[in-house]
């Protein structure tokens, strides 16, 4: 296998500089910088509460919701996300989104995956129809609903309803999809699919993954980036905690010869 | 090795405790139970004291027996046009009170008027003479002479020339013959004390001298009839309606719906979704949810004020007419209207919020992640999957409006209306007032009519709820 490296000519789809996430007051990620090339697949791993989320959020603005304050720069397309001129449900609709778990609309199948186009304005019947068809495929779930379109979206199996998550997000032709913990509600062979899925997406889509399961990330993602938790007493005695990113790079070099101790230690499970 | 120490309760100990676990547990059970066959016999008693006061046996007179009209051996249905003209015109005696009495001219006069000319133009019955208002079979003279003029004769020669025989036996039975109920008794009095009723009947013409009841007939009446329904008031309780109250409720109902609805559920969409969790905003809502704790005769007295008095030029509807119009007055059905609205807005707001933050919020995130504006959300996902819940507070507060009294009569419901209410301008009453107010009339037999208008309501309450849960049930099956 060939070694995962970025250089200057690497094309890259997100850039952070120097990210760092504010909840009101208090500090969630510090100083992130890296890189995410286009058409790979980039794993975040970590323990829990290391910001590997917050992270991820703030690459298509979701953190908006939580009242969260970004400083430093998420660079796409050579333009600041977070510049005062930028739109984010623009940002949204280039950088979607799959969830932790898996959260269809109440609606049909159809109307599912028919709902992003709808909202940027497509109204022909037969485009929709061709979009619905082209995305299920994408998304390996045509085969198994084809025949039946108009059932609820809600009347799937988990595993059917995060692919059909994944169609929806697949269907407003994004450049990235951010994906939260998309398996951790699945099981293995629900799990093995939406890998598979992956793989196959990756042609056409830049992927960010943040995941809890270590053997996902080395067995599915091009580049790894680890995050862990920083403590600090101040000077009141109260404990301050936030995430910082530790080593990012190839995922095979990062879990056979880890740079740092401390990925050598979350790897191979002495922690976390 | 540590000594194997215990805490828990053992063998005797413990079928005690056991026992006592469940005796605490069917005592709270059985008093569960004992509170819902309660209420279950308390609201089936309230049921039934209605029916048994909307049926039942009634005694019935005539104030003059239409065969003593009729004269020596016949009955009224044997007389033709002229001689049932000539019953209506001739004296004739009550037997209440043996007094010899007529219809008045005037009375006379508006038989032709109802039964011949029929609607028209009250100011052309002062100056148009009568062939320019009714073609019919009548001498020259007659018709040359404007409505107030006509005479006796002449409404008897006009009756009998022109009138139907049905409608003149009518005329005779309604204002002359007069069958009236004297007194009623309840569905269950009637049921098992037949004999009793009619026993009472007998000893009224023995006694000396025979009461009222004397001579009656015993019929069973139902107090819901179909003239129930399309009458509208009356002294009399065996004649009186509901229609202008069931008018009045559904205007009342149906202008209320139209604004607090669309507020309501506006209101609590801004609070729920655009407004910052501030003091401000939390100020606002908490005043809101307070407001539905504000007795509704406040509400009656605040429409009053504001919406009757002040705002009068607009509730009563004289802004259309411009200036210099006669000043009418503010009571109308606009004003019951806004402060019914008013005084349901707080619920509607409070549970159409409640629906709007029971959708999960990964609705919400899913929208956003796919590039939805705040408003694409709100409308396509948020809105749509709280309808059901906003639907349900929309049916709890349209009950509430139905049923609502003490407002309404603050503002100026009318006690008794001659005509229909029309528009959302008009004088009005509800079904709830017209009950309350039979309910007061002196004349006993109006409990009756009270009791049949409570099961109107009640059925129209019904019929109303079942509408929304239908509509309710169509929006939400769609998936």
């Amino acid at each position: 296998m060939t070694k995962n490296t970025i250089t200057s000519e690497t094309p890259l789809a997100l850039e952070a500089n120097n990210v760092s996430i504010y909840y009101g007051s208090k500090r969630a990620v510090r100083d992130v910088s890296m890189k995410i090339p286009k058409n790979k697949i980039t794993a975040f791993i970590g323990p829990s509460g290391c910001g590997k989320t917050t992270m991820l959020k703030c690459f298509n603005r979701m953190n908006d919701f939580a009242n969260a304050r970004v400083d430093g720069e998420i660079i796409y397309r050579g333009q600041n996300l977070y510049a005062g001129n930028v739109d984010a449900v623009e940002v949204r609709r280039r950088i979607g989104m799959v969830f932790q778990k898996p959260n269809p609309f109440p609606k049909s199948i159809y109307d599912n995956v028919a709902y992003g186009p709808r909202l940027l304005g497509v109204k022909d019947k037969k485009t929709l129809d061709e979009i619905v068809e082209l995305s299920l495929k994408q998304s390996a779930l045509w085969d198994e609903v084809k025949g039946d379109l108009k059932k609820s979206g809600m009347a799937l199996s988990g595993g059917q309803q995060q692919r059909l998550c994944i169609a929806r997000t697949v269907a407003v032709e994004p450049e990235v999809i951010l994906m939260d913990e998309p398996c951790s509600a699945l099981d293995p062979i629900a799990t093995q699919r939406i890998e598979e899925l992956m793989k196959e997406l990756q042609l056409s889509f830049t992927i960010v993954i943040v995941t809890h399961n270590m053997q996902q990330a080395s067995r599915a993602s091009d580049f790894t980036g680890f995050f862990n938790i920083r403590k600090e007493e101040d000077t009141v005695g109260k404990e301050n905690r936030w995430g910082e990113l530790i080593e990012f790079g190839d995922t095979q070099d990062m879990f056979n010869s880890p740079q740092q101790q401390e990925t050598a230690d979350y790897i191979s499970g002495r922690f976390g | 090795m540590a000594v194997n120490k215990h805490y828990m309760p053992d063998d005797a100990a413990f079928d005690k405790n056991m026992a006592a676990r469940h005796t605490r547990g069917r005592a709270w059970q059985t008093f569960f139970m004992a509170s819902t066959l309660l209420s279950l016999v308390v609201l089936i008693i309230l049921l039934l004291s209605i029916i048994d006061q909307a049926f039942g046996l009634v005694a019935v007179k005539y104030d003059v027996e239409p065969e003593v009209l009729a004269g020596e051996g016949r009955t009224l249905n044997d007389l033709n046009s002229a001689e049932l003209a000539a019953v209506l015109a001739a004296p004739y005696t009550e037997l209440a009170n043996n007094r010899e009495t007529s219809l008045s001219d005037g009375v006379l006069r508006s038989i032709v008027l109802n039964g011949l000319i029929g609607t028209v133009d009250p100011a052309r019955l002062g100056t148009d003479p009568l062939n320019e208002l009714y073609d019919g079979t009548y001498t020259e003279e007659v018709g040359a002479k404007t409505y107030g003029e006509l005479s006796r004769e002449d409404v008897v020669t006009l009756l009998a020339e022109n009138g139907g025989e049905t409608e003149l036996r009518l005329e005779i039975l309604t204002r002359i013959a007069n069958r009236r109920v004297l007194k009623g008794w309840g569905l269950f009095d009637s049921l098992l004390n037949r004999s009793r009723i009619q026993a009472t009947i007998a000893a009224a013409a023995e006694a000396d001298p025979p009461t009222e009841l004397a001579g009656a007939d015993l019929e069973f009446r139902s107090w819901i009839t179909s003239s129930f329904f399309t009458e509208s008031m009356s002294r009399q309780p065996e004649l009186a309606g509901i229609r202008s109250g069931v008018i009045g409720t559904l205007w009342v109902v149906g202008i209320t719906m139209l604004i607090a609805v669309p507020i309501g559920v506006g209101a609590a969409t801004y609070l729920e979704e655009y407004a910052e969790d501030n003091l401000f905003n939390r100020l606002i809502e908490i005043n809101i949810r307070n407001l539905a704790g504000v007795p509704s005769i406040i509400y009656g007295l605040l429409g009053l004020a504001i919406f009757a008095n002040a705002f009068r030029s607009f509730t009563s509807g004289d802004f259309l007419e411009g200036a210099g119009g006669q000043p009418s007055s503010g009571n109308t059905i606009l004003t019951a209207s806004l402060t019914m609205a008013l005084l349901i807005l707080p619920y509607i707001i409070a549970t159409a919020q409640e629906a709007i933050r029971a959708v999960p919020y990964a609705y919400r995130e899913a929208s956003y992640g796919l590039g939805a504006t705040q408003w694409q959300t709100v409308s396509k996902q948020v809105l749509p999957s709280a309808l059901p819940g906003i639907i349900t507070g929309i049916i709890l507060s349209l009950s509430r409006a139905i049923g609502e009294t003490a407002p309404l009569v603050v503002v100026g419901a009318a006690v008794f209306l001659s005509q229909d209410p029309s528009g959302p301008f008009s004088q009005f009453t509800v079904l709830p007032i017209q009950i309350y107010n039979w309910i007061k009339e002196s004349d006993p037999n109006f409990r009756f009519t009270a009791s049949a208008g409570i099961i109107v309501l009640m059925a129209m309450a019904l019929t109303l709820n079942s509408f929304a849960i239908i509509l309710r049930n169509r929006l939400t099956r769609r998936v």
